[in-house]
């Protein structure tokens, strides 16, 4: 269980409680400095056609140039799929490419929202679960459906805070806190954050890590972001394994009320 | 060799290449970041010049891309 110096997912183990996707950046370059500052272990990538009409024009340029993958391991993500039958083609072209049986499992349900559709999301994740993959679904907040995901043998759960890229945050804690109390795999905050304070919430709450994409690519500078978000983890970690204290209403001195000269 | 009808990340497609590599080779495609399925199956790289393509083949080229 991951209550300890590791973030446990599947049989794999990371130091780093940090997730980082690799759209979005400016250049490939602030990409590979944001995710050194970020100390992250684990990225996210998409799996996608090639464009067969320009193949030859950009001096073909992939994002496979950019990742060191002794340093980094890849997590593959089925962003986009609008079906579940979508996203189990995609982890298995994934896995049958030798990216291992990782999968990020996303099913969209709405094009406006990115708000994952639950129903096609626990049957992509019971197929995918039955087949052997490590599946680490992205949901909503409801602790229903986390239940139902984990009992359905996903490997995480991946509750987002708020819709994907919208930077807004921990938008309903107090469902996260539900979700930590009845789950017993670890629980990653993917999608919405916006900011260091964000992650630091998260994980103040308790999470076991949190998965980012946009607070650091479209930062204004994406690797002073990156090492703000590291930072955020780790204060937001030692903070909610030090027990913070209760919240008062009226005040409680900190120095002697005694003594004093008069 | 006749040229062929393929089907190719879903359009159909003319071509004279025999094998997989010819393929990418004739679409200037880095065989390197290519991952390739053949009539649903991911054909591994080292067999990229021995995987002979067949009239009505269906393939998909796929790479992997930025995303979060």
């Amino acid at each position: 269980m991951s209550r300890q110096n590791y973030l446990h997912i599947g049989t794999q183990k990371f130091t780093s409680r940090l997730i980082l996707g690799s759209g979005k950046y400016p250049s490939p370059e602030v990409m590979k400095q944001a995710w050194e500052s970020s100390g992250t272990e684990l990225i996210t990538v998409a799996v996608r056609r090639i464009n067969l009409n320009n193949a030859g024009d950009q001096g073909q340029e992939s994002l496979l140039d950019h990742i060191d993958r002794k340093k980094y391991t890849l997590l593959p993500n089925t962003a986009a799929c609008y079906t579940a039958e979508e996203a189990i083609r995609t982890a298995h072209i994934a896995r049958d490419a030798g990216l291992g049986d990782l999968i990020k499992l996303e099913v969209i349900g709405d094009t406006k929202t990115l708000y994952p559709d639950p129903i096609a999301l626990l049957e992509a994740t019971k197929v995918l679960v039955e087949e052997g993959f490590t599946v680490l679904p992205y949901t909503s907040d409801d602790p229903v459906m986390a239940q139902k995901l984990e009992k359905a043998g996903a490997h995480a759960i991946m509750p987002l805070g708020a819709p994907i890229g919208s930077g807004q945050g921990i938008l309903n804690p107090n469902n996260i806190r539900m979700i930590l109390e009845n789950a017993t795999v670890p629980v990653i905050v993917d999608a919405g954050v916006g900011t260091a304070s964000d992650v630091a919430i998260a994980m103040e709450l308790g999470v076991d890590g949190v998965l980012l994409n946009t607070a650091i690519a479209l930062a204004r500078d994406p690797v002073l972001m990156a090492t703000a978000m590291k930072h955020a983890i780790i204060a937001g970690r030692a903070a909610f394994l030090a027990g913070r204290i209760p919240k008062k209403l009226y005040a409680s001195a900190s120095s002697p009320s005694e003594g004093v000269v008069r | 060799m006749a040229n062929m009808n393929l089907i190719i990340n879903g359009q159909r497609r003319n071509s004279m290449a025999t094998t997989v590599a010819q393929l990418l080779a004739q679409l200037h495609i880095r065989s390197d970041i290519a991952i390739v399925e053949l009539n649903r199956k991911i054909i591994p790289h080292e067999r990229y010049g021995t995987t002979s393509l067949t009239h009505e083949d269906v393939l998909e080229i796929i790479t992997l891309v930025g995303g979060g």
